[in-house]
């Protein structure tokens, strides 16, 4: 099921239920690019990243505000409701 | 007492062939370039590329932005940007607190392999105008860690000074708000900055509108300008860079030149002495 919110009150009343599931839910989810996604089985940035489509090294990353990086992509860890930017190149002034 | 600046070209006395040396100096790298260029807003990649090559620029600037996997746009823009042969400034645009605008600067390092920074940290959404507090605190961490910091900052004399305390080597004082094309709206302010600060690189980045503007920061002493909607909004981009590049050159050159003093009084180009008529008696 896709979680693209759980702060949605039509997730919260029509797809789980109770307030109970979505606690339960949320222990398992971390928000990417302000999207709320699955924790990686292993809890590993790395394969939650590349389980989410990202590769090549055309991107960058920060957990809750905070730079990782890429040389620690496979040590460190994704915890639930961790906010996770990805961010590429665009054009600025 | 003003020093006299130190980043007027050396000219040679002895040839009057001689042409002065006039490189723009930032963080020990010349460029003989004084325009520097944003690349957002173009028509198209192809017209971005085009303008950039027609305005002379060495120096470009882009940014980072969140971005979905099935996009793949970043790496495109990427390459069309790094195609321009620029050096690459990143900007960290749209940050609001210093935390913010280091970790973009991280990320920035690390994907673009640069520690030249763009620094902007902006403090009121209507204006765009430079939080002075998180901009210092900014500048003074990202330095220690090894960034060569341009600051977008106001013309105010004190953050400027400050700015240098914590070791950054070039300021970016705006000339009028972001976008807004209005040109140099505080010419005292700007032309106190050039004074006290004799020696340190100052680009106006930011509100320049036209190149008439831009040819007057140069004349003003500036030593460059960084613009990016007056190009790429333009109804021929292209076309447009190459005016700025004129303007910029022209500017310089008349800086360089030395202007003269503006009078209050007529003073006559033509001799006076020898003017016929002079003294005749009028028949009437």
């Amino acid at each position: 099921m896709p979680l693209e919110s759980l702060e949605s009150k039509d997730l919260r009343s029509k797809d789980l239920g109770s307030e109970e599931k979505v606690s339960q839910l949320k222990e398992k989810v971390c928000h990417l690019n302000g999207k709320a996604v699955d924790l990686p089985p292993d809890g590993k940035l790395v394969e939650l990243i590349a389980s989410q489509g990202y590769q090549g090294e055309g991107f960058a990353i920060a957990i809750n505000g905070e730079f990782v990086p890429r040389s620690n992509y496979a040590s460190t860890a994704v915890k639930a409701g961790d906010c996770i930017d990805v961010v590429a190149p665009v054009t600025g002034g | 007492m003003i020093d006299e600046p130190s980043h007027l070209p050396q000219t040679s006395q002895s040839s009057e062939q001689a042409q002065p040396s006039d490189v723009l100096k930032l963080y020990g790298e010349s460029f003989n370039s004084r325009l520097l260029i944003g690349s957002a807003m173009y028509p198209s990649p192809q017209i971005m590329q085009q303008a950039v090559a027609a305005s002379g620029a060495e120096i470009i600037t882009l940014s980072l932005r969140r971005q979905q996997p099935a996009e793949q746009k970043g790496q495109k823009i990427w390459e069309q940007i790094r195609s321009t042969g620029c050096r690459l400034l990143p900007n960290t645009a749209g940050c609001k607190t210093s935390a913010e605008a280091i970790t973009l600067a991280e990320m920035s390092r690390e994907l673009f392999a640069t520690d030249w920074l763009k620094l902007e940290v902006i403090g009121d959404d209507y204006t765009l105008q430079p939080d002075a507090f998180g901009l210092l605190d900014a500048a003074d961490q990202l330095i220690r860690r090894g960034f060569k910091v341009l600051p977008y900052c106001t013309e105010d004399l004190v953050l400027c000074q400050r700015l240098l305390d914590v070791g950054c080597e070039v300021l970016m004082p705006w000339g009028a708000p972001i976008g807004t094309g209005q040109g140099l709206l505080n010419r005292y302010h700007l032309k106190m900055l050039r004074e006290r600060l004799p020696h340190v690189p100052l680009i106006v980045d930011a509100g320049i509108g036209a190149p008439s503007q831009a040819a007057e920061a140069l004349e003003m002493g500036f030593d460059a300008v960084l613009l990016n909607t007056a190009i790429a909004k333009a109804q021929q981009p292209v076309v447009m860079a190459s005016a700025f590049k004129l303007a910029i050159q022209a500017g310089r050159a008349a800086y360089v030149s030395g202007l003269m003093h503006p009078k209050q009084t007529a003073s006559a180009s033509t001799p006076t002495i020898g003017m016929p008529f002079w003294h005749q008696p009028k028949n009437s």
